[in-house]
């Protein structure tokens, strides 16, 4: 039988556009371009507990943490070592700045702390509010605030909570432990152990007296 | 007048060939868009089968010549298809390219890199659509020129 026609032509034609269609999908997906590393800062500690409330509120929260060396770090006391608190935030009191002779608004309600070393051991992280007054009637009350805890090595967001507290409250937010290795075990969110000193050397156990 | 038919046919494509590369240099476009050399050997084929069926024809027409040109041409109608099949081959290789080299020691955060990967991948498929091109139109040439030969024999 002659060759007259043949079906190679179009098997071969099937064939090129498969070609076609497979380079397209490749280049699609050498295009997809990566998330860029450039421009993101690591922070240099080892785990991170934020406090964060309302931008707006005039409520004065504090953060409290004890760490296993019975180091007690708070707005009086920020700097303990491995601790370290960087912001005594009081509500809207501190938010406004005068910047070259302009007065700027940063609207921003956070408080950081630090942990810099991997230090086993047990810690407290309890919440303070320092207000006696409510000023703004709009305001939600109790405060509500929402602390965070963060391990950065590698990061994992290990536990979120939300409370609220009354005026002059201290409320304790939660304990963890710290092994060797840096992990974060024995996470307990039902405690109820104060940790702010009074002036006379115990536990903010009534909140009366208290160091401010 | 077999082979006058026949030399008319091939001065026909001689001119057109020659005008694409006047005005496109095709050859050297193809020459130089096709590494695996496989529309070379399909030029080759389709040279040979051309003269091997100008060289039947003018024996029919000057030597009158009485072949059994069904099993002589035998050859020439597998060799229309070769050509066919040839450019296939080269549309896999052009496929086997663009699969293989694109991911080997791929670096997607150069920019360099990655004109590279996609000249790879553009050279893949212009050989995969040169050799299919040349075996289409190889054969489809071939194929006319036996078709003409051997109605004109009938006729004889």
């Amino acid at each position: 039988m002659r060759g007259y026609s043949s079906n190679i032509a179009f098997i071969d034609l099937l064939f090129n556009l498969l070609i076609g269609f497979t380079s397209l999908l490749l280049i699609a997906f050498l295009l997809i371009n990566p998330v860029a590393d450039d421009g993101v800062v690591n922070p240099r500690a080892e785990f991170l507990i934020t406090m964060s409330w309302l931008d707006t509120s005039g409520i004065d929260l504090d953060i409290w943490i004890e760490g296993p060396n019975k180091t007690i770090v708070g707005f009086p006391q920020k700097d303990g070592a491995f601790i370290i608190l960087e912001r005594d935030d009081l509500g809207n009191t501190n938010d406004t700045f005068l910047i070259n002779g302009v007065e700027q608004l940063v609207e921003r309600n956070l408080e950081t702390v630090s942990i810099n070393a991997i230090v086993p051991g047990e810690y407290f992280v309890s919440v303070h509010n320092y207000n006696s007054t409510v000023e703004n009637d709009e305001e939600e009350y109790p405060t509500p605030v929402t602390i965070d805890l963060m391990d950065l090595e590698p990061y994992s967001l290990v536990l979120s909570k939300q409370v609220s507290v009354k005026l002059k409250e201290e409320k304790s937010v939660f304990s963890f432990m710290i092994n060797e290795k840096g992990q974060i075990y024995d996470l307990n969110d039902d405690i109820n152990i104060k940790i702010r000193p009074t002036p006379r050397g115990g536990r903010s156990d009534t909140d009366e007296g208290a160091v401010p | 007048m077999p082979f006058w038919k026949w030399w008319t046919s091939i001065v026909v494509i001689i001119l057109a060939i020659s005008y694409a590369q006047y005005q496109l240099d095709i050859l050297n476009f193809i020459y130089n868009n096709d590494p695996t050399r496989i529309t070379a050997i399909i030029g080759i084929i389709f040279l040979l089968c051309t003269i091997r069926i100008g060289y039947v024809s003018w024996q029919k027409q000057f030597l009158y010549t009485q072949h059994d040109h069904f099993n002589e041409n035998e050859i020439l109608w597998f060799c229309s298809d070769v050509v066919m099949s040839i450019g296939m081959v080269g549309t896999l290789i052009g496929f086997l390219i663009v699969l293989t080299t694109t991911f080997t020691d791929i670096d997607t955060t150069s920019a360099q890199a990655m004109k590279e990967v996609i000249g790879t991948l553009a050279s893949g498929m212009g050989i995969a659509l040169m050799t299919s091109l040349t075996g289409l139109i190889s054969s489809i040439i071939l194929k006319f020129q036996l078709v003409m030969t051997e109605n004109l024999n009938e006729r004889v």
